[in-house]
């Protein structure tokens, strides 16, 4: 009779043990804060400034701009088979950007159930009203398309 | 088809029953909770977990409840779930449990729950059953429609930016990218789409019906279908209001906006229930 209720607590435990290990491999896959710098910093050498930082549900990811830009370019880190990702190569291919480690925005990834599982598969594209509707684009002056 | 419900241990008693149905009860929430465990995480890592309900659909928390309900009002004594004997079936969902994957939780609460309903009658029967579509919408949520999303999404776009023209004739649609030029642009993503939440939805809507006491495959998809109705029409034109302007794409998207979705989406599916119910859809 006793054996039961101890099931129980070893049930609990196994939940709770199996929390942590999703956590712990989550963890290891989403994006630190030096991962933005890192990007952050890729982007300031190539003549872009940061104008504010933002993570909202539809992209996530930062808004920058450049002198030579008049409008502000929305970067988001995307796997490369992402809709949005595919779209950009057709639309706009040169806004395609550098590959990068990290995730800046939770967006493109809300319906995933699964930790990030390979880093060198997530790419930074750039998206704004000029990227992704104006080939004379702005952003491909400073990303390239990595070969 | 039933078990044979003795046991040395416990000697079928009615305590012994009892505890038996708590472990398997605690057994199933742990496993939906490990399953939702990588979206809660993804939800509280980018700060959108105030307005996404931890990342956990409104339609799943409906049909979890409402399975718990139904498992928990079971007649209690030789049932499946208060079955006395802790088999292999208990033991393997149990380490499942420790895998670092929610696929990994949800697939397993597919086959526990498939397993048992195999052996259950009745209420319980339909309770299990709901549990395995729980389970099958979210793997299909994460892997199956980031397959073919690509291809809905555009047309999504292209209804929203048609009903966004209305208003502003100027309105333009690329792909799954809907909006003004020069003044806002709303990527149409998979998760914001029928692909994603239809399954679910559906579920949702099963599970009322499970809940007021309606059985049969036609008032679910009576029901279904009129509720799958009312959700692409109230997402088309949600999509169409967040891509007019940030303005419109905050207030949308926020916590109003979001809140007034589910609980017109949520309504909707007990008022098509209901109405399934009664014969008069």
């Amino acid at each position: 009779m006793k054996r039961t209720p101890l099931a129980v607590v070893m049930v609990l435990c196994l939940a709770a043990m199996g929390l942590v290990t999703k956590a712990e491999r989550y963890s290891a896959g989403i994006g630190e804060p030096d991962h933005l710098q890192t990007i952050i910093a890729a982007l300031s050498e190539r003549g872009w400034r940061v104008a504010t930082e933002r993570t909202d549900g539809a992209l996530g990811g930062v808004v920058i701009s450049h002198a030579a830009c008049p409008q502000p370019v929305r970067v988001a880190v995307l796997s490369p088979t992402h809709e949005l990702g595919a779209l950009l190569q057709v639309v706009a291919p040169d806004t395609v950007l550098i590959p990068q480690a990290g995730i800046l925005g939770g967006g493109p990834r809300a319906a995933s159930t699964e930790p990030t599982r390979s880093r060198e598969r997530e790419m930074i594209v750039a998206i704004g009203p000029a990227a992704a509707m104006d080939e004379t684009l702005c952003a491909d002056r400073i990303l390239r398309r990595p070969n | 088809m039933r078990f044979a419900f003795t046991s040395s241990s416990s000697g079928g008693s009615a305590f012994g029953e009892i505890d038996a149905r708590a472990l398997r009860m605690v057994l199933i929430a742990a496993l939906c909770l490990n399953g939702f465990a990588v979206r809660v995480f993804e939800a509280v890592a980018t700060g959108s977990a105030p307005t996404s309900l931890l990342g956990i659909s409104p339609f799943e928390i409906v049909a979890v409840a409402i399975a718990a309900l139904v498992l928990l009002e079971a007649p209690q004594g030789p049932n499946v779930l208060g079955a006395p004997r802790i088999d292999a079936v208990d033991g393997l969902a149990g380490l499942c449990l420790l895998a670092p994957s929610s696929t990994v939780s949800w697939i397993a609460l597919l086959g526990y729950a498939g397993w048992r309903a195999l052996s259950a009658a009745g209420a319980e029967r339909r309770a299990f059953a709901l549990l395995m579509a729980v389970a099958a919408s979210a793997l299909w949520a994460s892997h199956g429609a980031p397959l073919i999303g690509s291809w809905i999404t555009p047309l999504e776009a292209l209804a929203a930016g048609a009903l966004l023209s209305l208003v502003e004739p100027q309105a333009t649609v690329h792909g799954n990218v809907v909006g003004i030029p020069d003044r806002f642009l709303l990527v149409v993503m998979t998760a914001c789409s029928v692909v994603d939440a239809g399954p679910r939805l559906m579920v949702a809507t099963a599970a009322v019906l499970l809940f007021i006491g309606a059985t049969g495959v036609r008032p679910v998809l009576q029901a279904g279908a009129v509720a799958l109705a009312v959700f692409i029409a109230i997402n088309i034109t949600r999509l169409a209001v967040m891509a007019h302007s940030q303005e419109a794409y905050d207030l949308a998207h926020g916590p109003l906006g979001a809140s007034l979705f589910d609980g017109i989406i949520v309504a909707a599916v007990f008022v098509a229930a209901a109405a399934a119910k009664r014969g008069r859809t």
